[in-house]
């Protein structure tokens, strides 16, 4: 079950930006990414372009007998070198298109209600200048399994 | 004969300050935390010189899209070392993917503590036309 743990939660929102695929037939972020999409943080020899994912700020409350979480996920995609940055854009469109009204419902929930994108400006001195890098929070509503169980009908 | 006598351009005069107040307040505990976060500077602290925790200010309240708000942010813009430790940057000299996140966890662990700071201080300017004193950690 894909929200048994937070572990699964994860693994289940690493899964859907892999392998959505764009209503235009684009490619998936599978086949773009070189460096895959990381959780937590990306390893120091990532090659470009990669995406980062961490869930953030998540808060529980009585509403729905404590099973509903509200919770951030912030997604940092990175690219190199600096006149890549539209390839950047693009590659962060298709993340968009994913996570887009995204509701997994398949034991427990996942759903995608609201975003905030930036694209960063260039960074220099000892930051790497040749590298790109966006960030997207993507508010979700998730009800895991694990707390669900215990909720009445 | 009684007269009556409006007093209505008062209040709302009142009201409008002790909103500014009560967000002075409340941006001051972000200021408060986002300068304990700092403190120990970043990575190894090596680097740590005041510059950067003297850079946390916060501006004075403001219309934004029709409600009063008050920023709380960096002087330091060029480069932007807070913004590339906040959200990562790959860093030049470790070779790593470097992060020391202080602002955001700030705002998120004192939301409440602002939100409370908001309340006192602009109960106070309505009830006495008073502000709050300066509740920074110079201060004390």
């Amino acid at each position: 079950m894909a929200t048994s743990t937070m572990a699964a939660v994860y693994r289940a929102i690493r899964l859907r930006l892999l392998t959505f695929e764009p209503l235009d037939g684009g490619l998936t972020l599978a086949e773009r990414l070189s460096g895959g999409v990381a959780i937590l943080t990306p390893p120091d020899d990532a090659p470009m372009p990669y995406m980062a994912i961490r869930l953030q700020n998540m808060r529980g409350s009585l509403r729905e007998q404590g099973a509903r979480l509200t919770a951030e996920l912030e997604l940092m995609a990175f690219h190199r070198p600096r006149e890549n940055a539209d390839d950047l854009e693009v590659l962060v469109d298709v993340a968009d298109q994913a996570m887009r009204q995204w509701a997994y419902t398949s034991g427990g929930s996942i759903a995608c209600v609201a975003q905030r994108r930036d694209t960063l400006p260039p960074f220099r001195d000892d930051a790497d200048p040749e590298v790109v890098q966006v960030r997207v929070v993507y508010d979700l509503i998730i009800r895991p399994a694990f707390l669900t169980q215990y909720t009445a009908a | 004969v009684s007269t009556y006598r409006s007093n209505l351009r008062l209040v709302a005069a009142r009201t409008e300050r002790a909103t500014d107040a009560g967000l002075r307040a409340a941006a001051q505990q972000i200021v408060n935390a986002v300068v304990r976060g700092l403190r120990g500077g970043y990575k190894s602290g090596r680097f740590v010189t005041g510059l950067n925790t003297a850079s946390v200010v916060s501006t004075d309240p403001m219309t934004r899209f029709g409600e009063r708000v008050i920023l709380v942010g960096t002087s330091i813009a060029d480069p932007a070392y807070p913004l590339y430790w906040e959200v990562g940057h790959n860093n030049r000299w470790t070779g790593r993917f470097e992060r020391k996140e202080v602002w955001g966890p700030a705002l998120r662990d004192n939301a409440d503590r602002a939100r409370a700071a908001y309340a006192r201080a602009s109960k106070r300017m309505v009830e006495t036309g008073i502000a709050m004193p300066d509740q920074s950690e110079a201060a004390d």
